[in-house]
């Protein structure tokens, strides 16, 4: 129970503030009719929408990570366990995505090359072949390639790319030792189709693992975006494999 | 120059300002703020520490009295109206700055002042002084108990502290308050003899 002292006491504080006042500064309404301006709400407004950027910045990184994920099986399951890729590679690598009944017959896979290789040898060899040798002009270029493809076999384009690209020896032998990988890897046989299904093994096992690094990398980034009241954006996986976008506080 | 709406006479009544202030005009609102500022802002140093967080007080709660002057009924008194907004936003500015966690509770009794303790001679901007240098909870409780009129039940649920940590910031509050008062009334005295 309150005693009486303090009562008396409590009466005689709230007594002497009766009626008390104290003079506001002026400037103190220029600053109210200021945050009463009907353009202030406009500018809370753009202020919420300046949350958007955060946003797309976060729906952009996500278009990026999915564009990597798409991309990163036909790499990864061409260049499993083998020695590094170079341009001769990277240009092959199409054809070892064909199915499996084009893989086993490789007149098929010879037939499908001669096309790939003319698509994308093209802008390639013209940019390279500029630089080397002025004489040789784009259609020209991929004329000659286009020509010499046709009588060769599966491995033979890679050599004739390289040799088209560039005269150096050393340049040479890197592209016959990727040519040499992609003929080991695309050999006829059981070899092959074990190959194949082990390639499409890692394809199926990989997703989750590959979304994770994908959901890392843009949480890393995420986490330097801080949308405003605490609230960061988060990604997530689930089972199935998709990412998921959200806010946390 | 805008003078009071509340003094008799005045050729703009508060229906008037309150018709204004609902529609947004920017003299109305002036008319409203002028006539209460003053007032406000004795209300607002009480819960700051310093006049500084006292007008930023001021402006915030005067901006919410302009954004919700629809909520208000002209049955009841407008400076009380604005005076509990004042007071909520003095409140909600005040706990933001207090760490309630560290409060340790007393036994109210055991701080119970045992003698009358009169405050006459005290000026009140010496005991607004002594307020604002109270600690912040201290501060906080004592003017919600004491001058706003809350209970401790009150304080409890708007600080989301016990009661009896309520009670327990308040008997100190007071014990501060009462020691400086006997402190400067020494001093006064010693200038005196």
């Amino acid at each position: 129970m309150e005693s009486d002292h303090n009562k008396k006491f409590d009466q005689q504080v709230r007594k002497k503030f009766e009626g008390f006042s104290v003079e506001a500064p002026s400037s103190l309404w220029a600053g109210i009719e200021k945050e009463l301006e009907p353009g202030k709400a406009n500018v809370r407004k753009i202020s919420v929408l300046k949350r958007y950027p955060y946003i797309s910045v976060a729906a952009a990184l996500l278009i990026i990570g999915f564009v990597i994920w798409k991309a990163m099986p036909e790499e990864k399951v061409f260049l499993q366990g083998q020695k590094p890729a170079d341009e001769s590679a990277f240009i092959q690598a199409p054809e070892v995505k064909q199915p499996i009944d084009d893989a086993i017959n490789p007149m098929r896979i010879e037939s499908k090359n001669k096309v790939v290789a003319e698509a994308s040898l093209k802008p390639a060899s013209a940019a390279l072949v500029k630089s080397d040798d002025e004489e040789h002009s784009l259609a020209s270029s991929g004329r000659v390639t286009e020509q010499n493809t046709e009588g060769l076999s599966l491995s033979e384009p890679h050599l004739l790319v390289s040799a088209s690209i560039d005269n150096d020896e050393a340049l040479l032998s890197k592209d016959a030792d990727a040519a040499s990988f992609l003929v080991t890897t695309t050999d006829t046989g059981n070899d092959l189709t074990d190959s194949i299904d082990h390639k499409q093994d890692l394809v199926e096992a990989e997703p989750e693992a590959r979304q994770k690094i994908v959901s890392g990398i843009l949480n890393f980034v995420a986490a330097n975006i801080q949308i405003g009241d605490d609230r960061r954006v988060q990604f997530s996986e689930n089972e199935h494999g998709i990412i998921k976008i959200g806010l946390k506080r | 120059m805008y003078s009071d709406i509340n003094r008799p006479g005045n050729k703009m009544s508060i229906e008037s300002v309150l018709e204004g202030c609902r529609s947004n005009d920017r003299k109305a609102q002036e008319m409203l703020y002028r006539s209460f500022s003053s007032k406000m802002m004795a209300v607002c140093l009480r819960y700051a520490n310093s006049r500084f967080e006292a007008e930023d007080m001021l402006q915030q709660g005067f901006i919410k009295v302009f954004r919700n002057i629809e909520q208000f009924a002209a049955k009841g008194s407008l400076e009380g109206w604005v005076r509990r907004i004042m007071v909520n936003t003095a409140i909600e500015l005040s706990r933001k700055n207090i760490n309630f966690q560290d409060i340790d509770e007393v036994k109210e009794s055991s701080l119970s002042v045992s003698q009358l303790f009169e405050i006459d001679g005290l000026e009140v901007k010496d005991l607004l002084k002594m307020i604002q240098e109270l600690a912040p909870g201290y501060r906080l409780v004592f003017n919600m108990y004491a001058i706003e009129g809350f209970s401790h039940k009150e304080i409890a649920r708007a600080l989301n502290i016990s009661e009896n940590a309520s009670k327990s910031q308040l008997s100190r509050a007071r014990m501060r308050l009462q020691e400086r008062i006997k402190l400067m009334e020494g001093e006064v005295n010693g200038i005196r003899s």
